[in-house]
């Protein structure tokens, strides 16, 4: 018993062994349920979706014919999904970097005695409130060609309209402009909590040591940061890589196929091109993308998470 | 933290209540499901509504619920087939025999089949002469062209009998500072269009056989994309192609900013709600080979799905709603050719077109290109092949090998 | 480290002596972003007051002669208050069920990271990242098997569910900042694993709480892709289907479409305006290692 007492008072921070020995196997039987909705909801249609990539089913018809693993080899030779994989990545990758830069920023700054700084926390935060196919739409009134917010700038300024999304390149760009600023809020809420979960005798330590500045943001700050930095980057890499709503309110995939994402192009797969088994193949391909992706990463941040 | 107490106590009250409150709902056996795909507020709409609200007095105890539509009707009816959960009652949206007979009561020996006219004939009937959906209305479709923008650029519309005659009149309307062409990039079936309805003037009766029996000819392909990139390198397509939805097209015909679109009557109503007073009219199709011509295509029209538990009541109302005085309702709203031999067309803006080419001239009208020619699943093909023209990131050539490609492949599914 | 609601108030750890002039382009940066942030609300309320036949820039408000039919025409025939109604239901469920169901299943992968809970809790996250429209048909076949469809149980289930793996992952990270004292504690007063965690955890976790109701109840007010399907009778849908509707493929109408939107994202602002102050406080043990 006193041996129990004085490991409990260490054990102020992570859990310790004491745990396991302490709470039997048995309260493994809260994450029941959860595992239970799961399985039924999540794991089984994740299945039957696999199940369907093994088919030549054409999305509706009763008939599904089974043919291997043809799918997975045509998506090798589709250029189109290169394509749409390389822009998955430009949008998850792209979004996930100016996220963490203007998050990061406007954490620091309204984490200082600002005045209205609940307010203006509150106004960069309303639109990752917002649907993100409403969102789009109203994203798409700035861009419009004849009477968009900016055009009306432009003419103003007696200069000539712009076609924003004629240019490939420019559109993927817009879209990840468009994605950043929507969840930004959302990075910038995960940092203001990291920088007020920091350790206050830590930073006044170094203060007395005559840290400042950039000096102290370097060497105490950012390393302080990292596990909100690993939250922040694993939410939104995830919802750069699965973006949908708002390329298909903004482009509808186009020039071409040039800005679809990989699951835009699998809704065209799915739907229009009645190639249902096909794009089965591809969400399959998707999520074990995403998965990859999340996984290397989470590993190498809490690597650097242990060096600093 | 109080006020967080409280809110979690008022959260689970309201959840234990809507657990009882959910009990209540199911559907029952009179109460039919009816999807539309027609938008919340739209004429079309309100007419089915009102429509419904007669039935359900002649037939007290039975609820006509009516599902509007959205940007994604065609994954939305697909989705529920796919769950075996069709609606009672469907809007075809143009696929009534080719994609989803099988789904679908037929209906030729209804009472009101006799009454239908040989327009609908062309795209919902199978050589037996059996269909399967009651036509609300038929697409009857030639150029849509906006009268101010052509006489602004010095055109007469009815001058333009070629190719090359819309060519120039292209050239004309754009050295007027409009667009000649109007489509959006973003609905790509805009733009599929113009590799669609051109077609028919461009094969040669042998060559349109040889489609059938699945033989691909490349040039009357290379022709038509020929033609599309043409047009795109001569930039007669509005400036904002790539981002503009077909809302903006219409408005932007509605502006008198746009003087062609190659989309069915209906067009008129989204640009008359812009602007009730733009002046619309169409044209018959040029053709190279054989006589000039319009296309005919599904428009709205409901199938029964054969497997509906209510299907009875489902064919009842059908009934009802082809009732001479109760069609001829949703003909005035849906801006096309009526499907009726007692219902007269009422087309708007369009009348006087309709009565010049149809009524006077007597131009043959004939079914939609790729419905007939072309194997099920080759529409998504022309759409993408289109835009890719259009916004000049493919080239004639590669259009070509595109629609092969997909044709071979599609064909032999279908084999 | 314990964490409370007054952490929030602590600023000024970083950089504490700014220069002068350094604050106002801090105040210029901000107030910038905040422009860019507001604009397209402030579109879509121009629009909302418009008729379509007004083409006037996005931009310029109507000031005179405001088109308010459009908010009216929003309640009659697209019927978002029902809509609203709907959601609320729909939102409520989903977010207690997500919040009680993840509380207790992040409770043993916090305090007994076995070799076993540690696979779960990777198992869980992996789920995360599932694309929805790879299981959107055999979800909806299988829920209208089980007769869920059009129903508020079934898209309840379904979107508490997609929602239990960032609701685990918050909850796992605060549960881990708790002293294990706490249960060690309860454990000598000879209280079982339910009451240690219902009596002594469940009352502690009201800021990560807050956050898991602020991130399960937006996603689950918003959903378009899954309830669009679930929920096809317009007396059941929630407000992204409805609001939808008024953009549909024939004719569409922007001005009704703005005002149900805006209509729409009100009740989920007001909301979030309550639950701020909690919001973050949530956030830091997730922030924490």
């Amino acid at each position: 018993m006193a041996r129990q007492q004085s490991t409990g008072q260490q054990s102020t921070g992570r859990p310790h062994a004491w745990a396991s020995r302490f709470h039997g196997a048995k309260i493994n039987l809260f994450y029941v349920p959860a595992l239970i909705l799961l399985i039924i909801f999540l794991v089984y249609p994740l299945i039957s979706g696999f199940m369907i990539s093994l088919t030549s089913w054409d999305g509706y018809n009763p008939q599904r014919l089974f043919v291997g693993v043809t799918n997975y080899g045509t998506l090798f030779r589709d250029a189109n999904f290169r394509m749409t994989l390389v822009n998955t990545l430009i949008y998850g990758v792209g979004s996930t970097i100016i996220q963490q830069i203007l998050g990061l920023a406007l954490a620091l700054m309204l984490n200082q005695k600002i005045k209205g700084r609940t307010l203006m926390r509150a106004i960069i935060y309303l639109p990752a409130l917002v649907s993100a196919v409403i969102m789009g739409t109203m994203y798409y009134f700035i861009f419009q060609y004849q009477q968009g917010a900016l055009n009306t700038i432009l003419v103003a300024l007696g200069l000539d309209r712009v076609v924003w999304f004629q240019n490939p390149h420019n559109a993927v760009l817009i879209i990840v402009l468009v994605n950043s600023f929507q969840f930004v809020g959302t990075s910038m809420i995960i940092y203001l909590a990291g920088l007020q979960g920091m350790d206050r005798s830590v930073v006044e330590a170094a203060s007395l040591d005559g840290a400042t500045g950039w000096k102290m943001f370097i060497n105490i700050t950012l390393p302080m940061l990292m596990p909100a930095f690993t939250t922040s980057v694993v939410l939104n890499l995830i919802g750069g890589l699965k973006l949908f709503d708002v390329i298909k309110v903004l482009t509808g995939g186009g020039p071409g196929y040039s800005t679809n994402s990989v699951s835009t192009y699998i809704s065209i797969q799915y739907f229009d091109n009645q190639n249902a088994g096909y794009a089965a193949a591809m969400g399959v391909v998707l999520f074990l993308i995403i998965a990859l992706v999340t996984t290397l990463l989470n590993k190498g941040l809490d690597k650097l998470n242990w060096q600093s | 933290m109080k006020a967080l107490q409280r809110t979690m106590a008022a959260l689970l009250c309201c959840t234990s209540l809507v657990g009882l409150a959910s009990c209540g709902s199911a559907s029952d056996a009179n109460s039919l499901e009816v999807m539309t795909g027609m938008a919340t507020g739209s004429a079309q709409l309100k007419v089915m509504q009102q429509l419904a609200r007669g039935f359900e007095k002649q037939h007290p105890g039975v609820r006509i619920n009516l599902l509007s539509g959205t940007n994604s009707y065609e994954q939305d009816i697909r989705v529920r087939l796919a769950g075996r959960n069709p609606p009672d009652i469907w809007n075809t949206h143009g696929w009534s025999r080719d994609r989803y007979a099988a789904f679908l009561e037929p209906l030729q020996n209804r009472p009101w089949a006799s009454r239908l006219n040989t327009l609908m004939n062309i795209p919902m009937r199978t050589k037996s002469g059996a269909f399967y959906a009651l036509p609300l209305d038929v697409a009857v479709t030639g150029i849509v062209y906006n009268k101010d923008v052509l006489s602004k650029a010095g055109v007469d519309p009815r001058s333009i009998t070629s190719w090359d005659d819309f060519d120039k009149a292209c050239a004309a309307v754009t050295a007027s500072g409009n667009s000649c062409i109007g489509a959006s990039g973003k609905e790509t079936w805009t733009g599929g269009n113009l590799l669609d309805f051109p077609a028919p003037g461009l094969f040669t009766t042998a060559q349109l056989t040889a489609l059938q029996n699945g033989t691909f000819d490349d040039k009357p392909f290379r022709a038509l994309s020929d033609m599309v990139q043409r047009w795109s390198k001569k930039k007669f397509f509005n400036v904002d192609y790539v981002s503009a939805t077909n809302d903006d097209v219409a408005r932007s015909v509605a502006l008198n900013k746009t003087a062609f679109v190659f989309q069915s009557n209906g067009f008129a109503i989204t640009a008359q709600q812009y602007n009730p007073k733009v002046r619309l009219g169409f044209i018959a199709f040029p053709a190279s080979t054989g006589s000039r011509y319009l296309v005919s295509g599904e428009d709205y029209a409901l199938g029964v799905a054969k497997d509906s538990p209510r299907k009875k009541l489902a064919l009842e109302f059908l009934d009802y709603i082809a009732e001479a005085k109760n069609i001829s309702r949703f003909t005035a709203v849906a801006n096309n050719a009526s499907a009726f031999k007692d219902v007269k067309s009422s087309l708007g803006v369009m009348q006087s077109s309709y009565d010049y080419w149809v009524t006077r001239r007597h131009t043959r009208i004939i079914p939609i290109f790729d419905r007939v020619y072309l194997p099920n699943g080759m529409w998504s093909t022309l759409t993408t092949t289109a835009d890719g023209l259009i916004s000049g990131q493919i080239t004639a050539p590669q259009a070509v090998s595109q629609i092969s490609t997909s044709f071979v492949s599609l064909y032999r599914k279908k084999a | 480290m314990s964490v409370s609601a007054k952490n929030i108030d602590r600023g000024d750890i970083v950089g504490a002596r700014q220069h002068r002039h350094g604050r106002w382009a801090i105040y210029l940066f901000l107030i910038i972003v905040c422009l860019v942030q507001l604009v397209p609300f402030w579109l879509a309320i121009c629009q909302s007051t418009k008729p379509s036949s007004d083409m006037s820039s996005t931009l310029v408000p109507r000031l005179t002669n405001i088109q308010w039919s459009n908010f009216t025409q929003a309640v009659t025939e697209g019927g978002i208050l029902r809509a609203i109604l709907n959601s609320v239901i729909i939102t409520l469920g989903a977010t207690v069920l997500t919040c009680v169901i993840g509380a207790m299943a992040a409770y043993p992968l916090a305090r007994r990271p076995t070799r076993g809970n540690k696979f779960v809790s990777s198992f869980i996250l992996a789920l995360m990242m599932i694309p929805p429209l790879s299981i959107l048909v055999p979800l909806y076949t299988f829920l209208v098997r089980i007769g869920g469809v059009n129903s508020y149980w079934g898209p309840i289930l379904v979107l508490a569910t997609s929602n239990l793996p960032l609701a685990i992952f918050l909850y796992t990270a605060f549960i881990r900042s708790i002293p294990s004292s706490i249960d060690e504690a309860g454990m000598m007063d000879g209280a079982g694993p339910m009451r240690i965690f219902f009596t002594l955890i469940l009352p502690l976790l009201k800021p990560v709480t807050a956050t898991v109701v602020i991130m399960t109840g937006v996603g689950v007010w918003n959903e378009y892709a899954l309830s669009s399907y679930l929920l096809t009778d317009q007396s059941m849908q929630t407000i992204a289907p409805r609001v939808a509707s008024f953009f549909a493929a024939q004719s569409s109408n922007l001005g009704v479409g703005a005002a149900a939107a805006l209509m729409a994202a009100l009740p989920i602002i007001i909301a979030y305006m309550f639950l701020q102050r909690y919001f973050i406080a949530g956030m830091v043990a997730g922030a924490e290692k």
